[in-house]
């Protein structure tokens, strides 16, 4: 799993953690080929994003996980009906990177 | 007239004490007495035994006895160990569908051979209704809260409900545990509130 992790000093107070959770995933090219987010239990995935909204001075904690690999149902999974997949356009570490400080900026 | 004093012999020398104490009288077989100022030996200057946790009991040898305002040293009780987390600073939210750190939710704790009692106090959401949000707590790399973990639906996609609970670890060995909460979403994006209308806070102790 590539695990992507940034710090950004970013005021969300205004539009809430959910609406900025949103904005980072339009960043990132969230698509059914890129799918860092399950519309449904029985989704195909990507990935995954979460963000510590910290308020400013802080930085928010901004970690992205992309599979590099499909990945198997493990005992932790419970009741996961997801399926963990590889992307098929893999993206870089400095691609994210890149996403990421656009949509801060 | 006169008056002639004539001193009776003394038969019966004066020693000093040599009584014991013991546990049964005994005639004893010195052919002196004592005085009737005299001293008796019935104390001395040691200490009594300073008591720790868990010692035995014992009769004792000793031919002394302690003074009636004696004290005894006493072991401290171990405070019992404890750590917690708290969250003001802001939100935490994912999109993860697998098992994640809750991050900073970590609590580690050096303790005795006892259980830890946790408690997560929280609310949070999931931002569809009908989806779901799961925590777990990691102990030491295993799930104390099988693989499902506390699961909770959102009636309403956004509204935050509690997701508040507590339960006790087994006894642990005495060593050094990390306790760490985990979650994830069945889909969508789930919200642990973390700011000044609703603190999430991590806390474990030990039970002694």
């Amino acid at each position: 799993m590539m695990h992507v992790e940034l710090t950004q000093i970013i005021d969300c107070s205004g539009i809430g953690s959910g609406e900025c959770t949103e904005r980072a995933l339009t960043a990132l090219g969230n698509s059914p080929e890129f799918n860092l987010r399950a519309r449904s239990e029985d989704a195909t995935v990507h990935g995954s994003i979460t963000i510590v909204h910290d308020s400013p001075p802080e930085p928010h904690l901004i970690s992205v996980e992309i599979y590099e690999a499909n990945v198997s149902a493990e005992p932790e999974d419970g009741g996961r009906k997801s399926t963990l997949a590889r992307p098929t356009i893999f993206p870089t570490e400095r691609q994210i990177n890149d996403r990421l400080t656009k949509w801060v900026n | 007239m006169s008056i002639v004093v004539t001193p009776i012999p003394r038969l019966i020398d004066l020693a000093a004490p040599a009584f014991q104490l013991g546990t049964a009288n005994a005639a004893g077989s010195a052919a002196t007495a004592v005085a009737s100022d005299s001293t008796l030996l019935a104390f001395d200057a040691v200490a009594v035994d300073a008591i720790t946790l868990g010692q035995s009991g014992s009769v004792g040898t000793a031919v002394v006895a302690p003074r009636r305002d004696h004290a005894h040293a006493m072991e401290s009780l171990p405070a019992p160990v404890f750590g917690r987390v708290v969250r003001t600073a802001g939100d935490i939210t994912t999109t993860s569908t697998t098992l994640t750190d809750v991050t900073g939710a970590t609590v580690t704790l050096t303790t005795g051979a006892f259980p830890v009692m946790y408690i997560c106090t929280a609310f949070g959401n999931n931002s569809t209704t009908s989806f779901n949000v799961s925590l777990n707590v990691d102990l030491d790399g295993g799930l104390q809260l099988g693989s499902d973990g506390q699961t909770y639906v959102a009636a309403v996609g956004g509204s935050h409900f509690n997701m508040s609970f507590s339960s006790q670890t087994a006894a642990l060995s005495a060593a050094e545990h990390v306790l760490k909460m985990r979650w994830s979403v069945s889909a969508n994006t789930g919200t642990i509130k973390g700011d000044s209308y609703g603190a999430f806070v991590w806390s474990a102790f030990e039970i002694r």
